[in-house]
């Protein structure tokens, strides 16, 4: 092993030029593949407070026919929050249901004071703090009394708590005015990133503290909710949607002319990634299979170059691989070794290209750390983990055999008298 | 010369194949990326038709039934349509703004749109439908077609009128899309009815024709019609978060710190009735919301074509390394035999340049197949054999502008190579 990174290094030293060309072409592709899995990652892997992704299901946009008979007749929504309890609320299978209404932009100030900020709300339920696990600075959740009996308590985030109280133990107790209306801060959390799409917000209270959003007229399937299902298990996701599709079989025996659909919901978290407007519901696969092919071109096209600079490299180096050949190596060996060599550059393109991956992320926030809607999110802890550098190291496997194995092949191929003249 | 090239590219025909393939696959992937820049970039300069810059959008809060403040008299619609004209009355008054307009089912740079079709005569067209008050004109800069100011232009707007894009008049007035000649003017449109529904009812005079609209600077201009409305819209609490109100501030005023300074100084004069100032953010941040989608894609395309560059790079850069060293006897001897160095490096430019053409031409082939058959992003500007050509030639310059980069570093190897040196083993 040190005898290999020593070669390596005695070449890079012979050979500066191209050595250093083969590491930056190497460093370029895994870049581009590492922010693009980096970004994939901050977006899909479990962290507070959407620590349960990964055995979380979602639902987020209905589908209404309004007339059997004329299937495409049909308006496409959030769901209501009837919905959210005819059919959600009383599944079984799963641990835990919560529902969320974005209730947008609204002003927030404290009583008495002129200091006012627009901050979003995100009105849901007290099974919410079950299913997605906030850092609390100080206080703790509504609890499901304060929720059933619509009390006019407030959890608000650690920006907000600064702004209007100074600090996150002042505001314990404290009133907040939203959009005139008095809450009780109850507790204060931390900031939220703005990748997790489903409790970004900086202000939450419970949906029964306002009458617009508590409203569950029968027979009105739009509204405004986001379901997040809990499950035990990912093992009974199935058992789940089975038992969703019962609910919505049940509830259209009740809707006359209309129909409800769920488009093939509920979602896994990777799979709602790719359903951002209401009526997309067709080719969600499409996106993976993109993905998939950007990747291998990626991969590929640098691939089939660097194979152009390491067969000069090896060319320079026929004659030494001749006399290894002559004293008893086999061509298995050589081949090894010739691929071996070449990883120790593989491995110090992948590690400048990660490095790069994350200057890049940090120098160009804004494009490509974008959330959906426009916003830009934050590098998180996330993106740094064990994973994505074994990842990278993967592609870097991948990318050196592509690039070493032909001409380490040909090279071991060649005869000794052959080699010892130099002709390839 | 140039004969003497070939035969040197067909004696090593199997690497310069293969070397021909890559660069050809490259080409054609940079071709496609720099359409698409390019067909962005020409759509740039058409004029978006609208000015956001010292825009506000004020957004009008109805306090909330929780809320203690709120004032449970019942009240008729036109007291409630009073509440909200006595809140644009009391915006107007503030010395730095220019001018205020509200409208409903527009909204620059959000995607609020409605869509309807209008019949003249015995032609129909699909237009999105925008009310507005008079005063939109001059709040987003919107000129007449005939060039008139806005603030003349929102004079003309009568309410229960219609204002309509020019694109829309020429075509409702000549039947000809905007590619076709016509002599007529979509002013012409100017004080004819137009129509909802098929049999002429529901009919509405054209009051003006304004210039040409873009959704945003990344669309094409788009047919549009501004149904002018006034007094309010006759709002009511229920109606009121969807009617959206602009003010235009004066460009002096207009300071960073306005908004913190102008939400301070009207909060209390602003609380009318049950309404009160919710949010006042610049068009620029919707702006920048909205585009980001776009300017990702442009990035992205960006990213594509330099990381086919530099990988056009990588391969030339190989292939011309090997070869010089391989080559190095025959180099010799041809500067033994009376070569300059600088005609060295001519020859293997020229060799690395007629690679590339070859690569080019069927790159070329495909290029303009994959345009005839509609598969470029033809939705901002039309496909057309002049996009063809200007693309087609920036991304054969940004080949050649590589390829002689990178032969450049093994050409000046193979300058300095001592003859003796090279063929002491001959």
């Amino acid at each position: 092993m040190k005898k290999i990174i020593q070669q390596a290094f005695f070449q890079l030293r012979n050979q500066p030029l191209l050595s250093v060309i083969t590491v930056l072409g190497t460093a370029l592709a895994i870049a581009l593949i590492m922010v693009i899995l980096i970004v994939y990652q901050a977006k899909t892997a479990d962290y507070a407070p959407e620590v349960n992704r990964s055995r979380s299901l979602y639902v987020k946009w209905e589908r209404t026919v309004y007339d059997k008979k004329d299937p495409n007749s049909a308006g496409h929504s959030r769901p209501s929050l009837w919905l959210v309890k005819e059919i959600f609320y009383p599944l079984t299978t799963p641990e835990a249901v919560t529902a969320t209404y974005e209730g947008g932009e609204v002003l927030v100030g404290t009583v008495g004071s002129d200091e006012e900020m627009n901050t979003p709300l995100m009105l849901t339920d007290a099974a919410f703090w079950k299913v997605y696990q906030f850092r609390f600075l100080a206080g703790k959740p509504f609890t499901e009394a304060d929720f059933q009996s619509g009390m006019k308590q407030a959890v608000i985030a650690k920006s907000v708590a600064r702004r209007l109280f100074g600090g996150a133990e002042n505001a314990i107790g404290k009133d907040i005015l939203v959009n005139f209306a008095a809450y009780t801060v109850c507790g204060v959390v931390d900031d939220v990133n703005r990748f997790c799409e489903f409790t970004w917000s900086e202000v939450y209270a419970p949906y029964t503290s306002n009458a617009i959003a508590s409203e569950a007229e029968a027979g009105q399937t739009s509204g405004n909710n986001v379901i997040t299902i809990l499950a035990r298990s990912t093992d009974d996701f199935d058992a789940i949607r089975n038992e969703v599709a019962r609910g919505v079989a049940q509830i259209n025996t009740t809707l006359g002319d209309m129909e409800l659909q769920l488009m093939g919901q509920p979602d896994n978290f990777r799979m709602q990634l790719n359903r951002k407007f209401a009526n997309q519901y067709e080719n969600l696969n499409a996106n993976f299979w993109k993905y998939g092919i950007m990747i291998l071109i990626i991969l590929l096209v640098p691939a089939i170059n660097l194979s152009g600079l390491t067969n000069t490299r090896m060319r320079r180096r026929l004659e030494e691989l001749g006399i290894r050949k002559a004293f008893g190596a086999t061509r298995n060996e050589l081949v090894w070794q010739v691929l071996n060599e070449n990883l120790v550059l593989t491995v110090m393109g992948g590690l400048l290209g990660l490095a790069l991956a994350y200057l890049f992320l940090w120098l160009m926030s804004d494009w490509l750390l974008q959330t959906v809607w426009g916003a830009t999110a934050t590098m998180n802890a996330s993106m740094v983990s064990p994973v994505i550098f074994l990842i990278a190291f993967g592609f870097c496997l991948i990318l050196n055999m592509f690039s070493a194995y032909v001409p380490a092949w040909r090279v071991a191929h060649t005869p000794i008298v052959d080699s010892l003249n130099e002709k390839l | 010369m140039l004969i003497h090239i070939l035969k040197i590219i067909k004696n090593n025909l199997r690497a310069n194949l293969l070397l021909v393939a890559g660069i050809f696959v490259i080409a054609t992937s940079l071709w496609y990326a720099v359409d698409y820049v390019y067909a962005v970039a020409v759509n740039g300069q058409k004029s978006l038709g609208f000015e956001w810059e010292n825009v506000y959008y004020i957004q009008v809060g109805v306090l909330p039934q929780e809320s203690l403040e709120r004032d449970t008299t019942t009240r008729s619609p036109e007291m409630m349509t009073g509440e909200y004209l006595e809140f644009c009355n009391r915006l107007k008054r503030h010395p730095a703004v220019k001018d205020l307009c509200y409208t409903r089912m527009h909204f620059h740079y959000v995607w609020k749109n409605g869509f309807k079709t209008v019949f003249y005569d015995t032609l129909q067209a699909g237009a999105y439908t925008r009310m507005v008050s008079p005063g939109y004109f001059s709040v987003f800069g919107v000129k007449g077609a005939d060039g008139c100011s806005p603030e003349e232009l929102s004079k003309r707007a009568r309410p229960e009128e219609m204002v309509m894009t020019d694109n829309l008049a020429r075509y409702l007035i000549s039947g000809k899309g905007s590619k076709e000649y016509t002599p007529r003017k979509g002013v012409e449109m100017v004080g004819k009815l137009v129509s909802f529904n098929k049999d002429g009812s529901d009919s509405v005079r054209v009051s003006a024709v304004c210039e040409n609209q873009k959704y945003n600077e990344y669309t094409s201009q788009q047919a549009a019609f501004y149904y002018v409305r006034n007094d309010g819209f006759k709002c009511t609490y229920a109606s009121i978060p969807y009617q959206d109100l602009f003010i235009r501030v004066k460009a002096d005023a207009d300071r960073p710190g306005f908004v913190e300074a102008f939400r301070k100084e009207m909060k209390k004069q602003l609380r009318v009735g049950n309404l009160y100032l919710a949010d006042m953010r610049p068009m620029s941040e919707f702006r920048n919301e909205q585009l980001s989608d776009y300017r990702s894609e442009l990035y992205t395309y960006l990213a594509i074509a330099g990381f086919f560059l530099i990988n056009a790079f990588l391969a030339v850069l190989g292939t011309f390394w090997f070869r010089t060293q391989h080559r190095r006897e025959e180099l010799a001897i041809r500067i033994t035999s009376g070569a300059t160095p600088h005609s060295l490096m001519r020859l293997l430019m020229g060799e690395g340049i007629l690679l590339v053409t070859f690569a080019y031409i069927p790159a070329l082939i495909v290029a303009y197949n994959l345009g005839v058959a509609d598969l470029v992003n033809t939705w901002p500007v039309e496909w057309s054999l002049g996009r063809f050509i200007v693309g087609g030639i920036l991304t054969y310059f940004l080949l050649l502008v590589v390829v002689v980069f990178s032969i450049w570093f093994p050409a000046r190897q193979a300058m300095k190579i001592q003859p003796a040196e090279a063929l002491h083993g001959e």
